[in-house]
């Protein structure tokens, strides 16, 4: 059944093989031979453990590594720091002293750059868990719980999936200073809503199958079904969408950084240090425009990458 | 004359079809027309018919996983719809249900040890300890090695998987299981070892089987008693020989008919069944379109349920049997297909 | 008279040993798997001759599907044809392209699956599909395609065939859309029709009247069926010839009625004796054969069955026996202990009294 590669091998010596399984009573009824019931040796390992054997996810995952290992490990062995400036070394290009340059105020950009990756990290990964786990609460509430509460809980994700989220973002921006925290809530509050619908979805279509309705049966709550059963199935669904999650994160405090409207001076962004390189485009300070922008592009690309070969992985084992 | 276990009292059960219009219509289907059925303690009930015949729903219906839309299910004299959330749930440790397909009825991220405790825990039975011995003295039950605890659906076969669903249906010691095609899914040669196993399990423990099958010549080696459906009606029931033997509706016989020998020197004259994929008028008898022998009364007014003998009974206009004789009848010249 | 000599008749005069329409010379088709290819298809050797209906009959796993695709060059990705070689009229089409397959699938050799619903687009009306066939390989302009269409439907039997042809396939029931996918399947008039499982996902009633037009297209076009199926009841009604396969190989294969009178093979045998019949006493124990179907193997050291079988001895542990001729003439066994000719065949028969 399950495709992808074949895991079994006749040869394995299986201990459950060996032992006694049914007994037949009299001769009437069967061959007297007391012969074991032969179990398929056939292990599959889990769907994550597929997808990490893929090259794009170690790639993604080798990226996501680096990255993390930059941001946070980095800081403690390159002295330099991202908020000191020195009028005398403005708009340097990289060098011995300041690897990726500095800026138009003379700070280090290694050190910003680094500082910048913290940020995105942070705010991209809790954004996505925050809105994820509301998502699938709600999702699989909504899904499981069908007819009309199900019909009210989902037209409500309608209308907020109508709300442009950037603009949503420029106008919460514009009115409140932004901050780590607030930017994670304003991103999970809209980043909830694909997750909700996907559960749903995934919550629905089990919700027909047999061993939901066997749990039913037994006497389980709807919500211990929930617990135990539809949420564990859900797991891939959720993983994946996990990822993409984050990715989208990156990318908008990357916007909203570019624009100014994200987290404000003297702290350093990934969209900070690009929207300064834009305005000194003149100059070519080209090392403020390619060495954030890489390390947007890598972060999202990463995470996708990691997303996609994740999904893949549980496609192949769906029934 | 004690009460039977399981009753179902005129149950119907209608779902609703939306239809593709502009006015958007709402169409009511009937899955199970007007069944009523009584199971004693220790007896197997088999339900036959074809798929969509109901047969699957009543199933449902009988273990409280599905709403009757009119009608009452008594189990043990308890109205199912009457007694609240809670003493349901405890009514469900003793009736229980096993699925045709071994491989979606059970979680397949689960261990066998979790998957047969689950009734347990739900019941809140004992401590992890005494669950685990449960486990294993049911897995001995079901003739299944207790090795098997560790292991998880995937990698058992069919018909050690469903040999797990019935030592989880045994789990709380239930009075009734309800088998929906319970070796459908299998390989033939281990459809008889789970038959043997079922029925072995009912001496020991006086269950009560409600059977749901589409094969009459495997009814026929399991149960007691019969109940043949057709479009979400019983056409037929009685003693399982009897109505194999001496068919009384058009439609029994058709399926007794129907049922190939392996022995090719056996095989049966040409069908005399009328395909047809119409449905007919909600009037007359449902079977009308494709019975061999319909007349008039038969497309415009619905058959009565005719008590042939004592628990034997028909819905027909002219059923093949006479009251209280049991010698065949072999009227109707066939003129083949 | 009895409907036997009907069948028996038919390979027996029509083609006394003439050429074959599709022959199996010692097929192999093997996976490839991390551990070792595994053979599905294990040295299978088979004819079919011209008007005959085999029938292939196994359980799950026992390669009986491989087998059908590996003869209309559909084997699964990973899976391929090892060795040996299958003949078409003679000619090996084992090692053909597919582009050259495609040409011979549908024209020469017919298919019909399990499944009529989810072979049919739902989509398009049932005439188009059927017409489909005849487009690709003939140049039929479409109003002569359409009439030929309407023909056909008719001849398997579907009762106003031109109103059929303008249904969509959910207007019609089950067995009218298996009795269109037969119709598809011998519009450009196959040497050779294989159906796997053709009535498993039918309505018993319907069943019957499936396999009656099987034989029926036998009988009026002379076309040669290799039918697949775990049901012995469907094989007894329209097979002529039997093939049980277990493992992979081959383990029986006999004229229908000499199998069912003088099967030999334990497992051929227990599986008859496994299946319930109408006329067998109520609630007695079904006779259980212990133990699951093998999963396939790299190679394999004795027989294939020995763990489950009643007859084992030490020397079936030894080598994998040898195809060699049975009890009957035309019958071939692969078993160094053989059943006896069984008994409870004839006295299950001589109950039998219902179904006229």
């Amino acid at each position: 059944m399950e495709s992808g590669s074949p895991q079994d091998d006749g040869l394995l010596v299986d201990p459950v093989r060996a032992e006694v399984i049914h007994v037949p009573t009299e001769g009437e009824s069967g061959p007297a031979a007391l012969l074991p019931e032969s179990v398929e040796p056939e292990r599959s390992p889990s769907p994550m453990a597929v997808a990490l054997r893929h090259p794009a996810a170690r790639v993604g995952l080798v990226v996501i590594a680096a990255l993390v290992v930059f941001s946070y490990i980095g800081p403690l062995i390159w002295s330099a720091s991202p908020n000191d400036t020195d009028l005398l070394v403005i708009l340097q290009p990289p060098s011995s002293v300041h690897p990726f340059g500095t800026d138009d105020v003379g700070r280090d950009v290694l050190a910003r750059m680094m500082v910048g990756g913290q940020v995105s990290l942070n705010i991209g990964v809790a954004a996505a868990a925050l809105g994820c786990a509301i998502g699938v609460v709600y999702g699989a509430i909504s899904g499981f719980a069908g007819g009309r509460l199900d019909s009210v809980m989902m037209r409500f994700v309608d209308g907020m999936l109508a709300i442009p989220v950037l603009v949503l973002l420029i106008v919460l921006a514009a009115a409140f200073r932004p901050n780590q925290l607030l930017l994670i809530l304003v991103i999970s509050l809209t980043s909830w809503l694909i997750p909700a619908r996907l559960i749903r979805a995934g919550t629905l279509s089990m919700k027909s199958q047999d061993f939901i309705k066997a749990s039913q049966a037994m006497g389980s709550t709807s919500t211990r079904t929930l617990r135990r059963h539809v949420l564990p199935n859900s797991v891939g669904i959720i993983v994946v969408n996990a990822t993409f999650q984050v990715a989208d994160a990156i990318l908008l405090v990357a916007y909203l950084s570019f624009l100014g409207l994200g987290i404000p001076p003297p702290t350093a962004t990934w969209g900070g240090i690009m929207s300064t390189g834009i305005s000194y485009i003149n100059e070519q300070a080209w090392w403020l425009i390619y060495f954030p922008g890489l390390a947007i592009l890598l972060a999202v690309v990463a995470f996708n990458y990691l997303g996609d070969t994740v999904r893949d992985a549980y496609d192949v084992t769906a029934r | 004359m004690t009460d039977p276990l399981l009753q179902l009292d005129h149950v119907r059960v209608r779902y609703r079809t939306r239809r593709m219009s502009f006015k958007g219509a709402v169409v009511y289907t009937d899955a199970v027309r007007d069944v009523s059925l009584e199971l004693g303690e220790g007896q197997t009930l088999a339900l036959v018919g074809e798929s969509g015949s109901g047969k699957s729903t009543t199933a449902r219906v009988a273990v409280a996983l599905e709403r009757p839309t009119s009608g009452r299910v008594l189990f043990d004299g308890n109205d199912l719809a009457l007694i609240g959330r809670a003493q349901l749930r405890d009514l469900r440790s003793q009736f229980q249900i096993v699925f045709q397909d071994p491989h979606s009825s059970l979680d397949s991220r689960m261990q066998v040890l979790d998957l047969i405790a689950e009734p347990l825990v739900i019941h809140k039975w004992g401590n992890t300890g005494s669950r685990e011995a449960r486990v294993h003295q049911l897995l001995d039950e079901v003739g299944l090695p207790r090795a098997t605890t560790g292991r998880q659906p995937h990698q058992l076969s069919g018909g050690q998987r469903q040999r797990v669903a019935i030592a989880r249906a045994l789990a709380l010691n239930p009075r009734l299981i309800v088998a929906d095609e319970p070796v459908s899914a299998l390989d033939v040669s281990v459809r008889a070892q789970i038959l043997n196993l079922l029925s072995d399990l009912q001496k020991q423990h006086n269950l009560s089987y409600l059977m749901v099958s589409h094969d009459l010549a495997l009814v026929n080696h399991t149960a007691q008693f019969v109940a043949v459906m057709f479009r979400g009606s019983i056409v037929e029931s009685g003693p399982c020989d009897q109505v194999i033997t001496s068919p009384a509706h058009p439609y029994t016989r058709a399926l007794v008919e129907a049922v190939p020998s392996p022995d090719p020197a056996m095989v049966s004259p040409a069908g005399t069944v009328r395909e047809s994929a119409e449905h007919a008028s909600g009037l007359g008898c449902q079977y009308a379109n494709r019975c061999p022998q319909a007349r008039g009364t038969c497309f415009d007014t619905a058959p009565p349920v005719v008590e042939l003998q004592l628990g034997r009974s028909v819905a027909c206009h002219f059923p093949l049997v006479a009251g209280t004789t049991t010698a065949p009848t072999t009227s109707t010249p066939n003129t083949g297909a | 008279m009895s409907p036997l000599d009907e069948m028996k008749s038919v390979p027996d005069v029509s083609s006394p040993e003439t050429e074959d329409v599709l022959e199996l010379r010692s097929l192999r088709v093997s996976d490839s798997h991390p551990a070792g290819a595994r053979r599905l298809v294990d040295d299978v050797s088979l004819r079919v001759g011209q008007g005959e209906i085999l029938g292939i009959v196994g359980e799950s796993g026992c390669g009986k599907s491989m087998t059908a695709m590996a003869i209309m060059g559909l084997l699964p990705k990973g899976c391929a044809i090892t060795s040996g070689s299958i003949l078409l009229g003679g000619r090996n089409i084992s090692a053909l392209q597919p582009s050259e397959y495609n040409r011979i699938r549908g024209k020469e050799i017919g298919m019909v699956f399990q499944d009529p619903m989810s072979s049919l687009d739902p989509t398009q009306r049932v005439g188009l599909q059927v017409a489909d066939s005849l487009r690709v390989h003939t140049d039929t302009k479409s109003r002569a395609a359409r009439v030929r269409v309407v023909e056909t439907l008719e001849s398997v039997g579907l009762p106003e065939p031109a109103k059929v042809a303008d249904s969509y396939p959910h207007q019609l029931s089950g067995g009218m859309r298996q009795r269109v996918m037969v119709a598809m399947a011998i519009l450009c008039g196959p040497r050779l029709l294989i159906c796997d499982e053709p009535t498993t996902a039918l309505d018993v009633t319907v069943q019957k009247q499936v396999l009656d037009l099987l034989r029926g297209i036998r009988d009026s076009f002379g076309t040669s069926i290799v039918l697949i199926t775990h049901d012995f009841g469907v094989m007894a009604r329209v097979a002529d010839r039997v093939a049980v396969m277990y493992a992979g190989q081959l383990v029986e294969e006999a004229p229908m009625g000499d199998f069912y009178r003088s099967r030999a093979h334990p497992y051929s045998d227990a599986l008859l004796r496994a299946v319930p019949t109408l006329h067998g006493t109520r609630s007695a124990r079904l006779w259980a054969i212990p133990g699951t179907p093998p999963t396939p193997a790299a190679h394999r050291e004795g027989c294939a069955f020995a763990d489950r079988c009643v007859n084992v001895r030490a020397d079936c542990l030894n080598a994998v026996p040898a195809l060699a001729k049975g009890p009957s003439p035309h019958h071939r066994l692969r078993c160094l202990h053989p059943v006896e000719p069984a008994d409870g065949a004839s006295t299950s028969s001589a109950e039998q009294g219902v179904g006229q």
